[in-house]
């Protein structure tokens, strides 16, 4: 991917006296602290940095490779934080290539185009960078159409392959099986790299004004994996032949509105409903008590966030911009029982719920420079009592301040 | 000579395109048809994708659409000429001279001809913001609330619901195109970053299963330590539990391995709760077991062979009976041994045993058991079981805080901590975090036999 994309840019360089190239940037900083069931984690900071040259290739073409870097020493709220331990570390870098062949007179736009990531995740203080027990390598390659209703509206279909693999990831059981010859100590068909995963994404988008003032997008995506090294458990809490395949579809409608009081205050108001379904063949097994935990990961989650942006500031200046949102999310695992504290399952579905708030206060200084102060809280509540390994009811916040660039 | 300005109605000159009219009051829109078509005041046209449309009006004004454009002809007379334009690109050339008005409205303001001959461009986008620029002479631009701006050939502004802002300088045609270029890469950018969020969702709920499964912990000394636990039934009379754990510097594990002496159902859960014991002797009988600590150097193991169920609370021995019951089944072995590194440091031998009062300790080297609680303030328990060999073998029990670390001492038995197990002999140490509770219930006929 990376001799890809310099052989692209180089060859784009070669014939530079016929080729626009148009730099687009970007660089956030953040520092600050995550506080976690009431124990503040160490001040840390946040970075996000894009670089994308854009490349007219020709009227109808052209390429936008880009790179992505990203590091969270301190998590944010819509994190997984039930997993949450005092030293935790995030980078992740992306490199990207898309062509977008955009005739003038056509309402279709075609974008073909691959990426290739690689995520470094370390939770604990012995793990080092590139050992992380969680670290990823996810290849994309796939591509988009957009049909162009009432610019700049439009429709957009999507289709991705991917692969994820997870380096460090091997099952103990697979590596027992060898190690410990002679003992009972695996089951057959156990597989190593039981994370990796291969699949397809499909993807549909949408845009369109509803009256003068109000927009509406909505979008519907669907990530089918299958992992072939991990096979489904039975009733017995053995292994069957087939590999467990997962269908996450997430759908999202949002509503959006202008409203302005005065030449100094202005307001954008959003309404966004969102609903995810994951479907999974895997079930699960509790050894300890012998049971059988059919569908173990399917879920569906729903979720409401009405949100608003409020501008300050008449024409003569970049604006001060403060956003506000307030979340409302709550998901159900239809076959999975909650446990009591002791471990026993004697609750209904398990279900969950959260509560997010997020502010942001984005200050400008200089054209392009912002200086940018973040609060984000979460709290989280369920009916599952048994918490030895993720913590179901929390109250998280993330208080960050930095300064964001944009070219 | 003398010249006579035409008097006429508006008309559509042109149509390149899909281009729709719809007449003064009327509620559909029609094609437009063969050009030129004559317009009347209230007329509307709107234009298709990349479609075009030329609209003369009174006193030689021109009116240029382009596609995905909606406007509508509110007055055009001899001394007025105005136009809506409700959304899209349009280019007025107007012929304002001897005081006629030309001017052209949007949801948020309104542009007019300053001057014989003007050429202006309003473009309205979401919401009614507009943009004008003029390409030729002098426009003047006026807000809903009444601010006005004076605009010059090559100036722009942009209007929207909070009024005019600041005129700039309207970009060049090569400026311009680099400009939608970017608006058009930024928005591709946008999508491109979008789309990652399906994909890390799918990540994120992978590693959610696995902690919520208790696979990804972290042990007493802050440190990593992977778990898995299972079930192996290599027959139907057989299974084995088996806790594996994984550091950087190995494997561990712990496994209860039993022969029943009876085939064994496909749901495992009421052999399970059985194990414990009960009121009534269980359908499964454990014939024999073996628990195991072991690591790649060795193991330390404690076999047991003859189960069979007894009703400790009907037998001659009155200081193993459960109170609170009539009756307590329980399993009792007829032999049980201690193997570190499979040499034998401990054992008992009998004949259906109903009481372990009865056992026979076989002649071994003289062995002593101390349990303590060597640190105060940490839920940490120590038992030594001292040989008169010199040997010596310790089990520690430690309750886990939840992100590492050893918990207060009141943690113990707590529901929410997780259990570090260690046992220590031969000059080495085999740790094994516990997910469970189930070895305590599995080990208690272990621990009734010291």
């Amino acid at each position: 991917m990376i001799r890809l994309l310099i052989i692209v840019i180089a060859s784009a360089a070669a014939s530079a006296g016929a080729l626009e190239i148009t730099p687009i940037a970007g660089i956030q900083a953040l520092g600050g602290a995550h506080f976690f069931r009431g124990e503040r984690s160490a001040l840390s900071g946040n970075a996000d940095a894009v670089f994308a040259p854009a490349i007219r290739w020709s009227e109808n073409w052209a390429l936008l490779p880009s790179a992505r870097s990203t590091y969270e020493g301190t998590r944010r709220a819509y994190d997984i934080l039930g997993t949450a331990t005092p030293a935790q570390e995030r980078m992740e870098h992306k490199l990207a290539l898309r062509a977008v062949r955009a005739d003038p007179m056509s309402r279709w736009r075609l974008k073909p185009g691959a990426s290739y990531k690689l995520s470094f995740l370390n939770e604990t203080k012995d793990e080092k960078w590139g050992q992380g027990l969680f670290d990823e390598r996810l290849w994309t390659i796939g591509a988009e159409a957009e049909y162009l209703t009432r610019e700049p509206h439009s429709v957009r279909a999507s289709v991705d392959w991917f692969d994820a693999s997870y380096p460090n990831y091997t099952t103990l059981e697979s590596q027992a099986a060898t190690q410990f010859g002679g003992a009972t100590v695996a089951r057959e068909l156990v597989g190593d790299r039981a994370l990796d995963r291969s699949g397809a994404r499909l993807g549909v988008a949408f845009d369109l004004p509803a009256g003068e003032r109000v927009r509406l997008d909505a979008g519907l995506s669907t990530v089918w994996s299958r992992y072939g090294k991990q096979k489904v458990v039975n009733e017995g809490g053995q292994f069957d032949a087939d590999s467990r395949a997962d269908f996450l579809t997430a759908m999202t409608a949002a509503a959006r509105m202008p409203h302005e009081w005065n030449a100094d205050l202005k307001a954008l108001a959003s309404l966004t409903l969102g609903m995810a379904v994951q479907s999974s063949n895997q079930n699960g097994y509790d050894a300890s008590r012998g049971k059988f935990l059919p569908r173990f990961y399917d879920y569906r989650e729903l979720s409401i966030t009405p949100a608003v942006r409020l501008i300050f500031g008449g024409a003569a200046r970049v604006p001060v911009t403060v956003d506000l949102s307030l979340g409302w999310r709550r998901r159900s695992y239809g076959s999975r029982p909650a446990q009591s504290g002791a471990g026993l399952y004697d609750g209904g579905p398990l279900a969950t719920s959260e509560v997010n708030f997020t502010g942001t206060l984005t200050y400008p200084i200089v054209k392009r420079f912002s200086l940018v102060f973040s609060l984000e809280r979460t709290s989280a509540r369920s009916n599952q009592r048994f918490e030895r390994f993720y913590r179901y009811a929390y109250e998280a916040t993330s208080a960050l301040a930095g300064f964001r660039w944009d070219w | 000579m003398v010249s006579v300005m035409p008097v006429r109605a508006a008309v559509l000159r042109e149509a390149t395109g899909l281009v729709q009219v719809r007449s003064a009051g009327g509620d559909s829109w029609r094609p437009a048809g063969k050009t030129p078509r004559p317009l009347g005041e209230g007329d509307g046209v709107r234009t298709g994708f990349n479609a075009k449309a030329r609209v003369d009006l009174f006193g030689g004004t021109v009116l240029e659409t382009a596609g995905n454009a909606h406007v509508s002809i509110e007055v055009d007379g001899r001394s007025h000429t105005s136009v809506h334009a409700l959304f899209g690109a349009v280019t007025i050339r107007a012929e304002a001279g001897g005081g006629r008005v030309v001017s052209v409205r949007t949801p948020v303001c309104v542009a007019r001809a300053r001057g014989e001959s003007v050429v202006f461009k309003l473009t309205v986008a979401g919401g009614g913001s507009t943009t004008v620029e003029v390409l030729e002479g002098v426009a003047g631009v006026e807000d809903n609330r009444g601010n006005s701006m004076i605009l010059r050939k090559g100036q722009r502004i942009e209007v929207d619901l909070a009024g005019v802002h600041e005129p700039t300088a309207a970009p060049t045609p090569v400026q311009a195109r680099k400009m939608d270029f970017m608006a058009l890469m930024r928005r591709e950018l946008g999508f491109e970053l979008g789309r990652d969020a399906d994909f890390a969702a799918a990540a994120r709920e992978a590693r959610r299963g696995e902690r919520e499964l208790g696979r990804v912990l972290t042990d007493a000394d802050g440190r990593r330590v992977r778990v898995e636990e299972y079930v192996v039934r290599p027959a139907a009379d057989r299974v084995a539990l088996v806790v594996m754990n994984g550091r950087p510097d190995g494997l561990s594990y712990y496994s209860w391995n039993a022969q029943f002496t009876t085939t064994l159902p496909l749901n495992l859960e009421p052999v399970f709760a059985a194990l414990g014991g009960g009121a009534a002797a269980a359908p499964w009988t454990v014939g024999s077991f073996a628990t195991t600590f072991a690591d790649s150097a060795g193991s330390l193991v404690a076999r047991g062979e003859g189960g069979h169920q007894v009703d400790l609370n009907a037998n001659a021995d009155p200081l193993d009976d459960i109170a609170g019951t009539a009756t307590a089944f329980r399993t009792l072995y007829d032999r049980f041994g201690v193997y570190a590194d499979g040499v034998l440091k401990r054992e008992f031998t009998g004949a259906n045993l109903q009481s372990y009062a009865d056992r026979t300790i076989t002649a071994l080297p003289v062995v002593v058991i101390n349990t303590s609680f060597p640190d105060a303030a940490s839920a940490r328990r120590q038992t030594t079981e001292d040989y008169a060999d010199g040997t010596k073998i310790i089990r520690e029990a430690l309750a886990l805080e939840f992100g590492g670390g050893v918990a207060p001492r009141a943690s113990f038995g707590s529901p929410d901590a997780n259990v570090e197990r260690r046992v220590t002999f031969g000059g080495r140490t085999i740790r094994v975090v516990m997910p469970s509770n189930a070895a305590t219930t599995l080990e208690q006929t272990a621990e009734q036999v010291r």
